[in-house]
């Protein structure tokens, strides 16, 4: 067991220098070239209204969010709060009619992203790559048919002109073309990558080419997302959904998001389940288990949270996140006794 | 060894075509940039980094 809780622990230890190593190039290549383009920062957001300054829900694309019809429950309920969806969830909520006040982009990657808006190279993106089919954010997504891009694509154009996307600076080139075609109100931002006093920092490199304000994004969209509720937006009481940062019991190894990778990366498929770990959440007593990657996204929003001193509830009725600062709650007690 | 030895004397019927590797690695490169790119996450983090940063004169953390 010992050995086990090493191997893991080493896995997720290894995840900084691997993600710094993959996105320092692009994320100073694409801040290049977003510069033209960048015209509003989230310094220039507008006040909210009094409702949707006292409480949000911030929608993340885990797989809960189906299995619990959240987004249509949240419908229902005719919340009045601020509505903020990572991007992975924003076509799931438009199919369900609700239209976020805010949808948040940051993953730099030239081919996967798009397809988030609607993506005008579906075919071309889609050759070598699998992510979709064993992604499980938006079990849609793995359905993966060129009508069904398309009818993406007149979805978000249709109603982004309703909802203000939160860009960040690293976006690739044709993620940032979509919100500007489906004319979305776009507020610009830098990720928070390293310490700006650290020499060679790329996070001053990337404010002093635009001046942008940085967010921290504990590595995932639905942390920024966060972070953007709490530190940009300063909303009191926010809800998350959806941050599951696991798997349900019964998805098998080979399903989940990394396997392949992690295969890969330890050499021998016979030892894969030593990079799974199992958890208890504590509102139901379900068992979920959890990857390295989504134990790092868990153990980065749980630092980032610690430093905030704020509560959050957590809504999304099963995965691996809780702790001090957490109420897990279902979502029906928030929508009825704390908004 | 002599450079000479290793040099042909005759036409191939089906000239070899560099590009074929190339492009393989090209394909296996981009596969493995692609696995790395779900492994790691979304974007860099650094631990003992504040909530938000905007320039020295406004740094603040939350």
């Amino acid at each position: 067991m010992k050995s086990i809780i090493a191997k893991f622990e080493s896995i997720v230890n290894q995840i900084t220098d691997i993600g710094r190593d993959l996105h320092s190039k692009n994320i100073l290549d694409h801040a290049r070239w977003n510069l033209p383009y960048v015209e509003k920062s989230i310094r220039d957001l507008p006040e909210l209204p009094f409702e949707k300054r006292a409480s949000a829900i911030v929608i993340s694309a885990g797989p809960s969010v189906h299995k619990r019809n959240s987004i249509q429950r949240i419908k229902q309920s005719a919340y009045k709060g601020t509505i903020i969806v990572v991007d992975g969830a924003y076509i799931a909520s438009l199919k369900q009619g609700l239209i976020p006040d805010f949808v948040l982009t940051l993953d730099p990657h030239p081919t996967r992203i798009v397809r988030w808006f609607g993506d005008s190279n579906f075919e071309e993106n889609n050759k070598h790559d699998d992510y979709f089919q064993r992604q499980d954010l938006d079990l849609e997504f793995r359905k993966n048919t060129i009508q069904q891009n398309q009818y993406h694509i007149q979805l978000v154009n249709q109603y982004g002109f309703q909802t203000k996307a939160i860009v960040a600076s690293t976006a690739p080139q044709n993620v940032v073309r979509r919100i500007y075609e489906a004319q979305f109100d776009r507020y610009w931002w830098n990720p928070l990558v390293d310490d700006p006093n650290s020499e060679k920092s790329l996070t001053r490199q990337l404010y002093d080419l635009n001046k942008l304000p940085c967010m921290n994004t504990g590595g995932t969209v639905g942390t920024a997302a966060w972070v953007f509720a709490h530190s940009i937006l300063t909303i009191p009481k926010i809800a998350v959904l959806g941050m599951d940062f696991g798997y349900y019991a019964d998805t098998p190894f080979k399903k989940t998001q990394t396997y392949y990778e992690l295969v890969k990366h330890i050499g021998q498929e016979e030892d894969v389940q030593e990079c799974f770990m199992e958890m208890e959440f504590p509102l139901t007593k379900e068992k979920f288990f959890i990857d390295p990657t989504y134990f790092w996204y868990r153990r980065n929003f749980l630092q980032l949270l610690a430093k905030s001193r704020a509560k959050i509830f957590n809504c999304t009725e099963g995965g691996t996140l809780f702790g001090d600062q957490i109420e897990c709650i279902s979502l029906s007690e928030f929508l009825n006794h704390h908004t | 060894m002599d450079e000479e030895l290793l040099k042909g004397n005759f036409k191939v019927k089906n000239p070899i075509r560099l590009e074929d590797r190339k492009e393989k690695l090209s394909v296996r490169e981009e596969l493995r940039s692609k696995a790395m790119a779900s492994l790691g996450g979304s974007m860099v983090y650094m631990e003992r980094t504040d909530l938000t940063w905007d320039g020295d004169n406004k740094e603040k953390a939350n």
